[in-house]
C-alpha cells in the first residue's frame, strides 16, 4: 500500500500538518521522559505547547475544509507491517467525523492541560503527570485519526494504559491504586471481545488469505459485496457486531460494565475532566460512528445497542440521586449522558450522537473543572460538607451553574439542542425509548440541581478561596463553548440538514426538566420537603440505589467465589500438579539434563572434535550411497 | 578487465598496505589512532560500493568474479560488520600488544576474504576467499600471546580449520574431476538435468561440510565454544557475525546458484542438520556460566535457523535468510559490543559478573537487553521478523516437523537469554560505581540498537531491498 490521497484536490501541506497533529504530543511525551522528568516548568511547557500545536494544525485543516469542502476526506497511509498473509497500514484518515473529534480532543484538551498548571501546582509528580497526559493525547488522537482497526486498537489499549496510570497518579493511596486496577481489568474483559471482533472482521474480509485487510475504507467497500455473494456466513455478521460493541461497552462504561467509571474519580480532577468525561469514554461512541456503516445493517445489534444505551442513561441517573460525592455525581451523569449517545447510535443517528458527544465534552469538562476548582479551594468533595460557595468563589460557581444548566438542557444552551436531537430521533423511531429518555432528562435536572443547591448555596463552611487565573481562564472558555455550542452548526458540518424544530418534543422535555428543577429546589433549596423524611419513606429503593444495584457485590461474589475459589482453585491444582510438576519441571529438568549431556561432548580435547567431524563426514557421504 | 568491479576489494587492499607502512612509520605513542585509517578505508569502500549499485553488474577474471545485487547487498553487510568491529577494537586496545596496526591489518584481510566470497563464481576463488578469511582469523584468535586461553583457541581453530579445509579442497577436486572445470556456470550446465554421479554428489557434500564448519553447523561446530571463550572479544564478534555470514553467503551462491537441480539431495540434508544444530546449540547454552561461551552456543542455535531457511530451496527461504542475517548482525554485534565495554568494569566474562549491570550503567544494560530479546525473537525487534520469515518459508516447504523444532527452540533460547537479563536487572551488583562509556561507543551502540528496532518495526523497506537483491 503506498501513500494515497483520496481527495480530488488534496491540500499541499496536508501530510505535514496531519502527521504533526498526531505526533506532536508523542514527541512531548518522549521529551518529558528523557529530559523533563525533573524540570517542572519545562514539562508543562512541552505538554501544552505540543497539544496547542496539534490544535492549531487541526484548526487550519478545519478552516481549509470550511473554505473548500472538497479537501475532505483525505487519507495518508504508510505500509507498516507487510508479511505474507498479513498487511497492516499505519495512517491518518481525515474526514468530517475525525476532524470534529480531533478538534474536541485538542481544543478541550488544551484548556484542561492549562488548567492543570494550577490544579497540580503542589504535586510532587508534576512532570510525570504531564508526561502521561501527553501520551494520552497521542493515544486518543491515534484512535481518532486511525485508518484501520489495528492502529485504532493500539490507540484503544494505550488510552486504557494512560487511564490506568492517571487514575493511580496518587498510587500511595490504596483506593486510587485499586481504582486504577479496576478500570484496567474491566476494560480488559471488554477489549478481549473487541479484539476477537476485529480479528473476525479481518478473517471474513476476503475469501483469499492474502487479501484480508484491517483497512476501514477497504472493508466498507468490500463487505457489502461479499455478503451479497453469500461469501460470509449469515450468523457471522451480527456476532461480529456484538463483539465489536464490547469495545464501547467497556471504554464508554455502559451497563453492566460501568462499574469502573465512578471509582476512576480517584484520579486528579483534570484527568476526570479530560479522560473520564470529555474524550476517552467518548471513544466508544466515536467507534460506533466510525463503524456505523457496519452496525446499521445489523438490526439485532442495533436493538441491543439502543437498549444498552437507554438503560445506562436511566439507571445511572438513578444512582446520581443518592450520591454524596461531587465528582461521583458528575461521573454518574457522564455515564447517563454516554447512555444517551449510545442510544442515539442504536436508533440510527450517528450525527445526533456525535453532536451530543461534542456539547457534552464542553459542558461536562466545564462541570468537572468547576468541581476541581471547588476541591482546590476547599479540599472537600462531599456535597453535604460544602455550601455557600457563591460569594467566595463567584467564577467557579458561575461556571458550575452554566455547566449544570447546559447538562439538564436549559433552553438556548448547548445541551438543550443536542439532547433534543436525540429525543426527536427516539420520538420518531421508538416511543418507549423516547419516554425513558425524557424521564431521564427530568432526573438529570433533579440530580444536578440537588448538587447545586447543597454544595453551592446555603450556609458557608470553612474558608474557601477562589482559584488562580490559570484555572479560571479555561473555565470561562469552556463556559462560553457550553453556551454557544448549539449555534455552531455541528450537525450541518457532519452533513445532516436537521429537520424542523420539533415543538412537541421540546415542550415535553422542557416541562420535565422544569419539574425536576422545581422539585430539587423544593427539597434542597427551600427545604420545604425534608430530605430526611423522604429517605425514610423510600428506605427500600434508597438502600438499593446506595448499594448501586448490588452490581459491585455480584461481581465481587463472582470473583471471590466462582473465580477465585472454584475456577482458580481447580486451575491451581492442575497448575501445581500437572503443569508445574509434570510439564514445567519435567521439561525444564529434561532440557537441563540434555544440556548437561550435550556438554559432555565438549571435552575440550581436539581429538574428540576432529572425530566428530569425521563421523559427520562419513554420515554425509553415506547419504548418496544409500540412495 | 573491468577494474571498477574490483574497486571495493582494491580499496581494502590499499588500506592494508597503507596500514602496514603506517604501523612502521607512526611513532609508538600515536599508534592508538591507527583505527581511523582502517575505518577510513572501509568508508571509502562503502562509497565505491554504493556507486556500483546501479550499473556495475558484471563479471571479470574469466567470469570467476561476479558483481551482482546479491554481492553488493552482502558486501554492504560485511563492511558494516567490519566497521563496528573496528570501533569495538578501539575499546579493546589496552589488551592488545603494542603494535595494534598489525591487528587492523588482519581485520582488513579477513574483510577482504569475505568481500571476495560475496562475489565468488568459481570453486577455486571460493577456496581462496575462504582461506584468506580463515587464516586472518587463526592469527587473530591467538593474538593475545601471553594469554594461554587465547593461544589455545587459536591452536584449536587452526587444527580443526585445517581439517575442514582439507575436506573442502577434496570436494572441489572431486567436482573438478566430474566436469573438468571449477567454474560455476560449467558445473551448473553439467548437472542441469538433475543427475550427477556419486563422485560429484560426494564432492558437493564435502564442500558443504567445509562451509558448515564456517557456519558452525552440527557436527562441524565443536570448535565454537572453546574458541569463542578464549579469543579476544572483537575477534569473536567478527567470527560470529562476519565469518558465519561469509559461510552462509558462499553456501547460498553454491546451492542456489549452481546446485539447485540437486535440491532433492541437499534440501532434506540441511533440514536434518538444521534440527540437530538448533537443538544442540540451544540446549547446550543452558548450563553455561560464561557470557562468551553462552553467546557461542547461541550462535550455533542461530546457524540452525539459517540452515532451516537454506533448506527450503525456495525464493522466500533465501529472502528469509537475507533478513535473518541483517537482524542477526545488528543484535549480535550489540551484544558483543556490550561484552567488550563491560568486561573491564565488571571484572570478567562470567555471567555472574553481569549482576546488577543495570544499576551501574542503565544504557549498557538496556542495549544488552534489547539485543538479547532480539536474538531470542521477541516482537517488535529485528530477530522476531527474521525468525518469523524463516518459519513461514519452512511452512511453505511443508516441513512442519522442522517448524515445530524451530518454535520449541525459540522458547529454550528465551530461557537462557533471560537468565542474563535477570542477572543484569534483578540481582545486586558487587560494586556500585557507574561505568563510563565513551561518546563514540555510546553513539555506535545507539546506532546498533536503533537498527534492531528499525529492522523489526519497518519491515517493508528492508524486505524490498532484500527481495530485489536476492531475486535473479
Amino acid at each position: 500500500m503506498v501513500a494515497t490521497l483520496l481527495a480530488p484536490r488534496p491540500l499541499p501541506l496536508a501530510p505535514l500538518v496531519s502527521w504533526t497533529i498526531l505526533l506532536a504530543p508523542l514527541g512531548a511525551a518522549l521529551l518529558i521522559q528523557v529530559v523533563g522528568i525533573h524540570r517542572r516548568r519545562l514539562s508543562a511547557t512541552l505538554a501544552i505547547g505540543a497539544l496547542l500545536t496539534s490544535f492549531v494544525c487541526t484548526g487550519w485543516v478545519f478552516l481549509q475544509a470550511l473554505h473548500n469542502p472538497a479537501v475532505l476526506p483525505f487519507e495518508l497511509s504508510i505500509s507498516w507491517i507487510s508479511l505474507p498473509g498479513l498487511t497492516v497500514p499505519f495512517g491518518i484518515l481525515m474526514d468530517r467525523l475525525s476532524l470534529l473529534m480531533t478538534l474536541v480532543v485538542t481544543g478541550v484538551g488544551s484548556a484542561i492541560f492549562i488548567y492543570s498548571i494550577g490544579y497540580m501546582a503542589d504535586d510532587h509528580a508534576y512532570s510525570r503527570f504531564f508526561g502521561v497526559l501527553s501520551l494520552f493525547a497521542f493515544s486518543m488522537l491515534t484512535i481518532v485519526l486511525s485508518n484501520n482497526w489495528i492502529e485504532l486498537f493500539i490507540g484503544w489499549e494505550l488510552v486504557g494504559c494512560c487511564s490506568y496510570l492517571l487514575i493511580g497518579h496518587w498510587y500511595a493511596r490504596p483506593s486510587a491504586a485499586e481504582a486504577g486496577k479496576k478500570a484496567f481489568l474491566v476494560n480488559r474483559v471488554a477489549d478481549f471481545g473487541f479484539f476477537i471482533g476485529i480479528l473476525a472482521l479481518w478473517a471474513i474480509s476476503s475469501p483469499l488469505a492474502s487479501e484480508r485487510t484491517f483497512h476501514f475504507q477497504a472493508l466498507q467497500e468490500r463487505l457489502p459485496g461479499l455478503a451479497h455473494q453469500g461469501l460470509i456466513p449469515l450468523a457471522m455478521l451480527p456476532l461480529i457486531g456484538l463483539l465489536l460493541f464490547c469495545g464501547p461497552l467497556g471504554k464508554s462504561a455502559q451497563f453492566p460494565l460501568h462499574v469502573w467509571l465512578p471509582d476512576a474519580m480517584e484520579g486528579p480532577t483534570p484527568v476526570s475532566a479530560l479522560i473520564h468525561a470529555a474524550t476517552m469514554v467518548a471513544a466508544g461512541v466515536y467507534l460506533l460512528c466510525r463503524a456505523f456503516w457496519l452496525f446499521e445493517h445489523l438490526p439485532s445489534v442495533m436493538t441491543t445497542i439502543m437498549w444498552v444505551g437507554a438503560s445506562t442513561a436511566f439507571l445511572s441517573a438513578c444512582l446520581a440521586f443518592v450520591e454524596n460525592d461531587l465528582k461521583r455525581i458528575l461521573a454518574y451523569s457522564t455515564l447517563s449522558q454516554l447512555g444517551y449517545m449510545v442510544m442515539a447510535l442504536g436508533l440510527g443517528g450517528p450525527v445526533a450522537g456525535m453532536y451530543h458527544l461534542t456539547t457534552h465534552a464542553f459542558f461536562k469538562a466545564l462541570l468537572f473543572l468547576a468541581a476541581g476548582s471547588v476541591i482546590h479551594g476547599t479540599h472537600e468533595q462531599d456535597i453535604w460538607k460544602l455550601g455557600g460557595l457563591l460569594r467566595p468563589m463567584p467564577w467557579t460557581s458561575g461556571a458550575f451553574l452554566i455547566g449544570g444548566l447546559a447538562l439538564c438542557g436549559f433552553p438556548g444552551l448547548s445541551g438543550f439542542f443536542s439532547k433534543d436531537e436525540i429525543l426527536v430521533l427516539a420520538h420518531e423511531r421508538n416511543l418507549a425509548l423516547y419516554w425513558l429518555g425524557t424521564l431521564t432528562a427530568g432526573m438529570t435536572a433533579f440530580y444536578i440541581a440537588r448538587a447545586w443547591f447543597v454544595a453551592f448555596t446555603g450556609k458557608a463552611r470553612g474558608h474557601p478561596h477562589e482559584s488562580p487565573p490559570v484555572m479560571i481562564g479555561p473555565l470561562v472558555l469552556l463556559a462560553a463553548l457550553s453556551i454557544v455550542g448549539g449555534y455552531l452548526g455541528i450537525p450541518r458540518f457532519l452533513g445532516e440538514h436537521g429537520g424542523a424544530f420539533h415543538w412537541a418534543v421540546a415542550g415535553m422535555s422542557l416541562a420535565v426538566v422544569a419539574a425536576g428543577l422545581v422539585l430539587a429546589w423544593l427539597i434542597y433549596g427551600k427545604q420545604a420537603i425534608s430530605a430526611q423524611q423522604l429517605v425514610h419513606a423510600l428506605a427500600l429503593p434508597y438502600s438499593f440505589l446506595q448499594r448501586r444495584y448490588y452490581i459491585d457485590e455480584i461481581y465481587a461474589w463472582y470473583v471471590a467465589v466462582i473465580q477465585q475459589k472454584l475456577i482458580a482453585g481447580l486451575c491451581a491444582w492442575v497448575e501445581r500438579h500437572v503443569i508445574i510438576g509434570l510439564a514445567v519441571n519435567g521439561t525444564a529438568r529434561l532440557t537441563q539434563d540434555m544440556g548437561r549431556l550435550i556438554r559432555l561432548c565438549q571435552t575440550g580435547r581436539i581429538q574428540t572434535y576432529a572425530l566428530a567431524f569425521l563421523i559427520g563426514i562419513v554420515w554425509l557421504l553415506s547419504i548418496p550411497i544409500r540412495h | 578487465m573491468a577494474w571498477s568491479l574490483l574497486s571495493v576489494e582494491l580499496v581494502v587492499c590499499a588500506a592494508i598496505l597503507l596500514m602496514l607502512a603506517a604501523d612502521l612509520l607512526v611513532p609508538a605513542a600515536r599508534r592508538d589512532s591507527l583505527w581511523w585509517l582502517a575505518l577510513g578505508g572501509i568508508a571509502l569502500a562503502a562509497v565505491l560500493l554504493a556507486r556500483q549499485q546501479p550499473s556495475g553488474i558484471g563479471q571479470t577474471f574469466q567470469a570467476m568474479f561476479l558483481v551482482d545485487r546479491f554481492a553488493v547487498y552482502f558486501k554492504g553487510l560485511f563492511l558494516l560488520t567490519a566497521a563496528v568491529v573496528i570501533i569495538m577494537t578501539r575499546e579493546f586496545h589496552h589488551h592488545l600488544p603494542a603494535r595494534v596496526g598489525a591487528f587492523y591489518i588482519l581485520l582488513l584481510t579477513a574483510l577482504l576474504g569475505m568481500l571476495v566470497l560475496a562475489s565468488v563464481n568459481d570453486l577455486l576463488l571460493l577456496f581462496i576467499g575462504l582461506e584468506i578469511l580463515t587464516f586472518s582469523l587463526y592469527i587473530m584468535a591467538a593474538y593475545l600471546k601471553t594469554d594461554a586461553r587465547s593461544v589455545e583457541a587459536g591452536m584449536k581453530y587452526l587444527i580443526l580449520g585445517s581439517v575442514s579445509s582439507g575436506f573442502l579442497i577434496y570436494g572441489i577436486a572431486l567436482l573438478y574431476g566430474f566436469c573438468g572445470s571449477t567454474s560455476f556456470p560449467v558445473i551448473r550446465a553439467a548437472i542441469a538435468n538433475g543427475h550427477a554421479p556419486l563422485t560429484a554428489q560426494a564432492g558437493l557434500l564435502l564442500v558443504l561440510a567445509g562451509l558448515g564448519f564456517k557456519m558452525a553447523a552440527v557436527p562441524f561446530h565443536l570448535w565454537v565454544p572453546d574458541v569463542y571463550e578464549g579469543a579476544p572479544t572483537p575477534v569473536v564478534a567478527l567470527l560470529s557475525v562476519g565469518s558465519k555470514m561469509a559461510g552462509v553467503v558462499a553456501t547460498l551462491r553454491l546451492l542456489y546458484g549452481v546446485f539447485m537441480p540437486l535440491q532433492g539431495l541437499w534440501g532434506p540434508l540441511l533440514a536434518v542438520l538444521s534440527a540437530a544444530t538448533l537443538l544442540y546449540g540451544n540446549l547446550a547454552a543452558i548450563p553455561q556460566t560464561n557470557i562468551k561461551r553462552l553467546l557461542g552456543y547461541s550462535s550455533i542455535g542461530h546457524a540452525g535457523y539459517l540452515l532451516m531457511g537454506l533448506s527450503t530451496a525456495s525464493g522466500s527461504g533465501v529472502e528469509a535468510v537475507g533478513y535473518y542475517l541483517l537482524a542477526y548482525l545488528f543484535s549480535n554485534l550489540t551484544a558483543f559490543f556490550v561484552v567488550v565495554v563491560a568486561a573491564d568494569a565488571v571484572g570478567g566474562d562470567a555471567l555472574d559478573d553481569y549482576r546488577g549491570l543495570s544499576r551501574r550503567s542503565g544504557w549498557l544494560a538496556a542495549a544488552m537487553f534489547i539485543a538479547l530479546l532480539s536474538l531470542a525473537g521477541v516482537p517488535p525487534l529485528a530477530g522476531f521478523v527474521g525468525k518469523l520469515l524463516v518459519l513461514l518459508a519452512t511452512v511453505e516447504s511443508r516441513r512442519l516437523w522442522l517448524v515445530a523444532i524451530g518454535a520449541v527452540n525459540v522458547a529454550i533460547s528465551l530461557y537462557y537469554y533471560l537468565m542474563v537479563v535477570k542477572r543484569m536487572y534483578l540481582d545486586a551488583p558487587r560494586e556500585n560505581s557507574p561505568i563510563r562509556v565513551s561518546p563514540l561507543t555510546a553513539g555506535t551502540l545507539a546506532f546498533l540498537v536503533l537498527g534492531i528496532l528499525a529492522v523489526g518495526i519497518f519491515q517493508e523497506p528492508f524486505l524490498q531491498t532484500i527481495a530485489s537483491a536476492l531475486q535473479p
